[in-house]
């Protein structure tokens, strides 16, 4: 008698696959769909765990693009506060898929946010990336013109990158009603006001995700045909839920949503490949070990294990590994070592969801 | 009589001419002058009291009225320090300003990046932190104890607007950023504040506009070189000349209250 399960490797068993592994010395849960070479350009995005890719592989000599960097003159912790060097440009966190589709649009005119400038105590922020300016902009008209300029940039970054990274980080979104148009977080949390007229809180399908994403890899190919996908799924759960439902049910399924979405993606197209990070981080071997007291953010260890499994597949033999961020831009801009630190936490990364625990009761 | 090290790059000699022309006004200090043309400024560096010179290159371009060896030098026999120019300059404020643009700017460029002001207010602050002037008089000020002036390189002249080089400030300027420009590094000059560190300005008589200094004193600028026997070309725009020093200098012995 044979079984189809005969003559598979230890890997396909959860017991030697996973109950009899460590989960610092696991291997195998990652297998590359294709090379990322020393030449590839990289651009990144996605929500806060996804800041901690572009520091790790420029660490490890990759040529990840930063599109708008940092005046010289900034030290790194100010010019992360003020949206520098955290993703290829200044968008900030991008936690939704439709976010991420609306950016590429309206950098080729296809999409208008709306409600895009937000006020507070007499200053103004782009309400599509409200933390990227901790003091606000001086007028309604200062934020327009830094956002048309941004968006020079998002193109270029689109245009120029050979990989594109995203990590998935949420389902739950708060949604302009009239014109669909998804904000980063909810107004009123950084600026602006909630207007539940005007403002409805949005929790995206399976369908709905994996139809923006698809939309999304349209328009950039149509733009750079060659361009390939690497999809992640942030670990990190909710720090609140606007649903109905309990805060860990609702990570559960937004999670559960995204890995499916992902995965679908990753079967059914050759140039998308998926990263199992969200795996290595929450799978029940790790017994919580990855995350830090909160049981949210994910620690140090847990960073270094998710990017250990990478780059164990993703590897260049490079002498001198760390690289220099790659400008866009067409004048000699300063040039700048990447900062060489890693986060210390999740929660040491620019994160607007981690905002929404001071309103926990 | 009271000792004071004078430590710069090229634009000491403008301080070494004008103490000579009038060391006599002041027979009560000892002025000991040591220098550094170009990069070979940041070879320099200050460790347990002592200043030492780096690498062997710099040693052999030192310039200093001191007996021979002059390094390792040891500091603690010096009451007051000055140091002269050692990239503390509104150049650098106009190095970013060529890909970075504020609101606060008039001059915008396609090409250049948008900075809220804010933004660019800080990263100017950090920029001229990171002079050799401001790290060397830190590390001056927090081993020796003892006062330390900072004597920020000359506003250009206008001159400068000349060069391709700067064909971005020169559209700035017409554009109307120049006192823009001049104030991220007033701001910084009037804010910096460290334990026994003063920063002197610019003597204002020398300023013909908020950020450039009067072409009369770029004539007959000299090279920091143990002869003094060779001017700047006709077209420098950032070294000035003993006149301008001597106003530097009679500003600093007033501060440091020597006679």
């Amino acid at each position: 008698m044979t079984s189809p399960y005969s003559n598979l490797p230890s890997r396909n068993f959860w017991k030697t696959g996973v109950s009899e592994q460590h989960p610092l010395t696991i291997t195998g849960l990652y297998r590359k769909k294709y090379e990322i070479q020393q030449q590839d350009r990289i651009a990144t995005a996605g929500s806060c765990f996804a800041q901690h890719i572009a520091v790790n592989m420029r660490m490890h000599g990759f040529q990840v693009i930063d599109a708008e960097p940092a005046p010289p003159g900034l030290d790194p912790e100010t010019a992360k506060l003020f949206g520098y060097g955290i993703y290829s440009a200044r968008y900030a966190n991008i936690y939704c898929v439709r976010q991420l589709l609306q950016l590429a649009q309206e950098a080729y005119g296809e999409f208008s946010p709306a409600d895009l400038v937000w006020e507070s105590k007499g200053r103004f922020y782009d309400a599509m990336r409200p933390n990227i300016e901790p003091q606000g902009l001086d007028s309604p008209d200062d934020v327009l013109r830094h956002r048309a300029r941004h968006l020079k940039w998002v193109r270029s970054v689109l245009e120029n990158a050979n990989v594109f990274i995203f990590t998935f980080g949420l389902t739950e979104g708060w949604i302009h009603l009239a014109s669909g148009t998804v904000y980063p977080t909810a107004p009123g949390t950084i600026a602006g006001n909630f207007d539940p007229a005007v403002h409805a809180f949005k929790n995206f399908t399976h369908r709905e995700i994996y139809e923006d994403f698809l939309a999304f890899r349209k328009l950039l190919r149509h733009r750079n045909p060659t361009v390939k996908f690497l999809l992640t799924v942030s670990p990190v759960p909710l720090t609140a839920t606007a649903s109905a439902e309990h805060v860990l049910v609702a990570t559960t399924y937004s999670k559960s949503v995204l890995r499916a979405v992902a995965g679908q993606l990753y079967f059914e197209n050759s140039d998308i490949d998926y990263f199992p990070s969200y795996e290595i981080v929450t799978a029940p071997f790790t017994r919580g070990m990855f995350f830090e007291a909160n049981l949210r953010a994910v620690n140090p260890g847990g960073v270094e294990q998710v990017m250990r499994t990478f780059f164990s597949e993703h590897k260049l033999d490079l002498p001198d590994q760390a690289s220099t961020p790659v400008r866009l831009h067409d004048r000699a801009v300063r040039r700048r070592k990447a900062p060489m630190r890693r986060a210390k936490s999740a929660e040491e990364v620019a994160c607007e969801d981690a905002l929404l625990e001071a309103f926990a009761k | 009589m009271k000792n004071i090290l004078l430590l710069g790059d090229s634009h000491l000699a403008t301080i070494k001419l004008a103490y000579d022309a009038a060391h006599t006004n002041y027979p009560e200090t000892s002025v000991s002058f040591l220098g550094l043309r170009g990069k070979h400024i940041n070879a320099l560096n200050i460790h347990n009291g002592k200043l030492w010179v780096q690498n062997a290159a710099a040693r052999k371009m030192i310039f200093s009225n001191r007996a021979s060896p002059v390094i390792p030098l040891d500091l603690a026999e010096f009451d007051q320090f000055a140091l002269f120019g050692m990239g503390l300059n509104v150049f650098r404020i106009v190095q970013m300003y060529k890909n970075y643009r504020s609101d606060e700017h008039r001059f915008q460029d396609e090409q250049a990046f948008v900075v809220s002001r804010e933004c660019f207010g800080r990263a100017s602050d950090g920029y001229l932190r990171m002079s050799k002037a401001v790290r060397l008089g830190e590390l001056l000020a927090t081993q020796l104890r003892k006062p330390v002036f900072l004597c920020p390189q000359p506003m250009p002249t206008k001159s400068l607007l000349q060069g391709e080089e700067f064909s971005h400030l020169s559209l700035g300027v017409k554009a109307g950023d120049e006192d823009s420009l001049a104030r991220s590094f007033q701001d910084f000059a009037t804010t910096y504040k460290f334990e026994n560190i003063e920063l002197l300005p610019q003597p204002p008589e020398t300023l013909h506009s908020s950020m450039f200094t009067q072409e009369v004193f770029s004539h007959g600028s000299v090279r920091l070189t143990k002869e003094f026997d060779r001017t700047h070309p006709g077209d420098d725009h950032a070294h000035m000349n003993a006149a301008y020093g001597a106003l530097v200098l009679k500003n600093l012995f007033a501060r440091a209250g020597l006679s």
